[in-house]
């Protein structure tokens, strides 16, 4: 699915050079779950969001799909994104002015996509999360698990080959944390591809492999025996 | 996706509501001044439009040159005595007609009224494409004992019956037929007629020279030439023709000395009358002057509330950076939260398009009485109108999205992500805060200057004492012209009446005659000649400055025969003193003068230049002269105490005297004023402009400031924490806010300078501009920025810092 080769990240400020990633060699299968762990200001998010294509590495390769990425635009890496690329946030990212319906609407929003095809998908999918009698509702007038749902439908429901998730379960309690977690897995069981970032370790075990970062290296790959 | 648009769009405008009530007043109150401003051009560019062919209707001028062939001034009519002439011989010339505005005493069934009458050739009703309610246009002129009244005349005369045959008595000697009414004249018109007399009357038998004379220029003449006829070529035979048949000393003889002629002919398109004409005489003209600042205005006024629209959505923009993002992240392209930013302003902007033209429609009644134009609502409605409203609007609130549309497309998704908050835009934001208040205050110092000028002109010393003064005019009717020294002794008898006297001219009454004056050494000058009774000037107060004034007691003072234009004694002023050569006043004293005829005057005195025109024109050199044939006022000093028995007495001496005339009177004090009219609607115009500019501004100043506060509430929160008291914040955000304020007067001022220090070149007695309208501008409008911000800030301040510091 995507491969990082040398990859860095250097920040520069006027006078400080800090360096998140540090020649990170990272590979990622096609259907693979896999959770980025480490402690703060590791590089995770950093990780994440070069793998998102949110952000640009400084200097290395990111060859995603066959297609080394590293050097593209604004507008074509936000083209392949679109395509490609689901995102969930600790803190949800819903949009507040808008309904649980066309909050996951919005991300059909941007593909030419006709407006019949684009109900029936979002009902669709806000079944598969149970949250579609919530429909008409703002995301203030949700609970945090539901909201996550309501992130979660989003960041499928352009049927994207490969779901980012920065800490999904973050803002939750243990009950709808293990909620969520359960619906990626069974996205993953479906084909999805998965990369997580979390600290929890009982929900890193949900992922098939675990890449430990360290001060921008990447120190240990564990892989879980298939059960 | 554009109901995804809207929908966010409403959302968000509900959420903001403080800053959307902000932007949609700004906008409303900027498009409504727009829409009024809009409304007085087309209006004013309309003038004269509805007169049929008018692009080939031409009014006659002449640019006069004095004595000497230098060039003294562009005459805005022909003499009328050319008018039938040109008319006759030359061949480009369809039809013509002199327009000789005079009014009258009109009575019928023992009422009198006063009637504003306009001499007219018979062509005018096919020239001006006008129509008779009553009576037939072919013949309605034809009679030299017609007259055709105007709807509302004629119902104010006749009431409801039928006038049409019904006869009339003009200035108490002349019996007229009416002979046909006529619809009233479009306002938009630089004419006013009232009412058509022929112009081969009787009526004006009395002031033959009107009519016949090379040297009178009492009203315009318009020509409508034949299709496809060059007007420079109708002019270069008009010229001929003057060269030929107009008194050789005019025309021929000057030629022949290598000079210029007294006139050259020319031609102006009727249409360019209103605004094209020299606006000196006031009387509602128009001038394109005048509709470029109208239109200035109009886009200062707009564009601050755009720059409001266009501030507060930026600082908008930075609070949705979240949303920015997310839609950035799930594949927005920069494209679309163009085009999203833009929808939400375009909307907001047709509401307020919507409110403003409610507003137009509240406030037009004022307005136009403010701008002296019959402007109704009507024509907000027009599809042109229509059509560049909508243009507009949308126009509007594209200018209004683009640059918070810019900072969102510049946004990037991974900046908010990793907890940084924009910093776009805040240069640009702050130029054009200072581009809004630099406006505010240039204006507000502009009319404060107006308002001073207007008032200093009114107070002007005139020369002469003019309060009690009462000018009893139309004295210059034969009628009563023959009984004049009657009804001056009879007023004279009047407990109340201090002083009576005879004059020629009067603030108010433009009316000007000329003479040649000659000294024995051969100096000579072009000089107004001013008749009066012996008794005027002392009345006035005026003291010579040198030698004495007229005395009733030598019969000398007074020798004079009809026909000469000056008598045995004459008083120059100032100007005419120093004009002839005479290095002091003492000088002149003595002397003889020569006028019309080799007649000979002794100069007796000088005075002071006495005012009787507007502060905008220039008293000329003149001469006085004790000249009862000329009269056309009597003059009256009234008595403060019991004025009103006293006028009512006036009135009734006159009634008793003229019973088929109206009495005609005014004070001086009062014509002064209207001189001054038009710079006090400049004046009430500048001011609520500025008023409303001040406003705008202010509450956009007071949204930033709100949104401000709100991003550094964190560091706010911070200062108390360390100890800051409130008063030290409120100081600090004050300060941010008032640096703009500071900055554009440094703008304002030298910009506002100039173009006062041009504006006041058009006066001849004029203020001199001093700092203090400025600094009072800058003053008042930072003080109002102060109370506006403080109000808030305060409130931010004394919150508890804990609050701010938890949510960062």
């Amino acid at each position: 699915m995507l491969k990082l080769h040398n990859l860095s990240k250097v920040y520069r400020t006027d006078e400080v050079e800090t360096a998140a990633l540090n020649s990170v060699n990272v590979e990622i299968e096609s259907g693979e779950f896999v959770a980025i762990m480490g402690p703060s200001g590791c590089g995770k998010s950093t990780l994440l969001n070069i793998i998102g294509m949110l952000d640009s590495p400084s200097s290395g390769d990111y060859i995603f799909m066959g297609e080394n990425v590293a050097g593209y635009n604004e507008a074509k890496l936000s083209n392949i994104r679109k395509q490609n690329i689901g995102f969930i946030f600790q803190s949800f990212n819903l949009i507040d002015e808008l309904t649980v319906e066309e909050n996951i609407e919005l991300a059909l929003l941007y593909h030419n996509i006709p407006a019949s095809e684009r109900r029936e998908r979002v009902a669709h999918v806000m079944d598969k999360v149970g949250i579609a009698h919530r429909a008409k509702h703002m995301p203030s007038q949700l609970s945090g698990g539901q909201q996550q749902r309501v992130a979660v439908a989003r960041a499928v429901v352009g049927d994207q080959a490969m779901i980012l998730a920065d800490e999904p379960t973050g803002n939750l309690d243990s009950a709808h944390g293990q909620e969520v977690m359960e619906m990626l897995q069974q996205l993953n069981a479906e084909g999805t591809t998965i990369v997580m970032v979390t600290h929890s370790p009982a929900h890193a075990d949900y992922a098939r492999r675990t890449i430990n970062l360290f001060d921008g290296h990447v120190v240990t790959e564990n892989l879980r025996a298939a059960e | 996706m554009f109901k995804n648009y809207m929908t966010t769009a409403i959302r968000n405008l509900l959420r903001h509501k403080q800053y959307t009530l902000i932007n949609i007043f700004g906008l409303a109150v900027g498009l409504a001044a727009c829409m009024l401003i809009l409304l007085y051009v087309s209006f004013e560019l309309s003038y004269d439009r509805w007169i049929p062919h008018n692009d080939r209707v031409m009014r006659g001028q002449v640019y006069a040159y004095d004595r000497d062939g230098n060039f003294s001034g562009d005459e805005e009519s022909i003499q009328p005595v050319t008018t039938p002439l040109f008319a006759e011989q030359i061949d480009g010339i369809e039809l013509y007609s002199r327009l000789l505005d005079d009014s009258v005493a009109l009575a019928v069934d023992n009422q009198a009224y006063e009637q504003e009458i306009t001499i007219a050739d018979p062509d005018v009703f096919e020239l001006m494409g006008i129509t008779l309610i009553e009576g037939d246009v072919s013949t309605a002129l034809d009679n030299p004992d017609s007259i055709v009244l105007s709807e509302t005349d004629a119902r104010r005369i006749f009431g409801n019956t039928s006038p049409l045959g019904r006869v009339v008595k003009i200035n108490g000697e002349h019996d007229l037929r009416v002979t046909g009414v006529m619809p009233d004249w479009p306002h938009a018109s630089d004419l006013n007629v009232n009412a058509f007399i022929p112009a081969n009357t009787a009526v004006f038998d009395h002031t033959p020279w009107r009519l016949n004379s090379w040297g009178s220029f009492s009203g315009p003449s318009y020509f409508r030439l034949k299709e496809g006829v060059d007007p420079e070529v109708v002019a270069k035979e008009m010229n001929e023709l003057a060269m030929r048949v107009g008194p050789s000393n005019r025309y021929k003889d000057r030629v022949d000395r290598g000079m210029k002629p007294q006139h050259v002919f020319h031609l102006t398109k009727a249409v360019d009358a209103h605004l094209k004409s020299d606006a000196s005489g006031g009387d509602g003209r128009g001038s394109m002057a005048n509709l470029l600042t109208a239109g200035v205005i109009a886009f200062l006024i707009l564009a601050i509330a755009v720059i409001n629209v266009t501030n507060l959505g930026t600082m908008l923009a930075m609070k949705r950076v979240r949303e920015v993002a997310i839609r950035k992240a799930l594949g927005a392209e920069g494209r679309h939260l163009m085009v999203q930013v833009l929808v939400e302003s375009v909307s907001l902007t047709v509401l307020s398009m919507l409110i403003g033209v409610a507003m137009a429609e509240a406030s037009l009644p004022m307005f136009s009485e403010l701008m002296n134009r019959a402007l109704t609502s009507s024509l907000i409605y027009e599809p042109g109108m229509l059509l560049v409203l909508i243009g507009g609007t949308l126009l509007v609130g594209v200018v209004c999205g683009l640059y918070p549309a810019f900072v969102a497309v510049r946004f990037r998704p991974v900046d908010y992500l990793a907890g940084m908050k924009p910093k776009v835009g805040s240069r640009f934001r702050n130029v054009l805060i200072v581009a809004q208040f630099a406006a505010t205050i240039g204006l507000l110092a502009t009319c404060l200057v107006v308002f001073m000028q207007a008032e200093y002109a009114k107070t002007k010393d005139a020369g002469f004492d003019s309060s009690q003064l009462l000018v009893v005019s139309g004295t210059s009717r034969p009628v009563v012209l023959n009984r004049e020294e009657a009804l001056r002794d009879a007023f004279a008898r009047i407990e109340g009446v201090e002083g009576v006297a005879a004059s020629h001219d009067m603030p108010g009454h433009d009316y000007n005659n000329w003479n040649g004056l000659l000294l024995d050494n051969g100096n000579s000058i072009d000089v107004r000649r001013f008749a009066m009774s012996a008794d005027l000037l002392p009345m006035l107060g005026v003291k010579p400055l040198a030698g004495r004034l007229f005395d009733k007691n030598r019969e000398a003072d007074a020798r004079t025969t009809p026909e000469h234009g000056a008598s045995g004694a004459i008083i120059l002023n100032d100007l005419a003193a120093r004009a002839l050569g005479f290095a002091t006043p003492e000088e002149a004293i003595g002397q003889e003068a020569r006028t019309w005829g080799d007649f000979r005057s002794t100069i007796v005195g000088v005075v002071e230049n006495l005012r009787v025109r507007s502060a905008r024109s220039e008293p000329s050199p003149t001469y006085y002269w004790i000249g009862p044939h000329e009269y056309r006022h009597v003059v009256l000093k009234v008595r403060r105490q019991g004025m009103a028995d006293t006028l009512a007495e006036i009135d009734r001496v006159w009634r008793e005297f003229f019973p088929d005339l109206p009495i005609r009177r005014q004070f001086v004090d009062e014509t002064f004023a209207e001189f001054y009219d038009t710079e006090r609607r400049q004046g009430w115009l500048l001011l609520f402009s500025a008023g409303v500019m001040t406003a705008i501004a202010v509450m956009g100043l007071y949204g930033l400031a709100a949104l401000a506060t709100e991003r550094r509430s964190k560091e706010i929160g911070i200062r108390k924490v360390l100890g800051a008291k409130s008063r030290n914040i409120v100081r600090l955000l004050v300060w941010q806010f008032s640096t703009p304020v500071l900055i554009a007067n440094l703008i304002a001022w030298p910009i506002a300078w100039y173009g006062l220090a041009q504006w006041l070149e058009g006066f001849i007695d004029r203020i001199g501009l001093t700092p203090w309208p400025f600094l009072v501008a800058g003053t008042a409008v930072l003080m109002v920025a102060w109370i506006t911000i403080i109000g808030h800030t305060l409130k931010v301040a004394r919150r508890s810092p804990i609050k701010a510091l938890r949510y960062e």
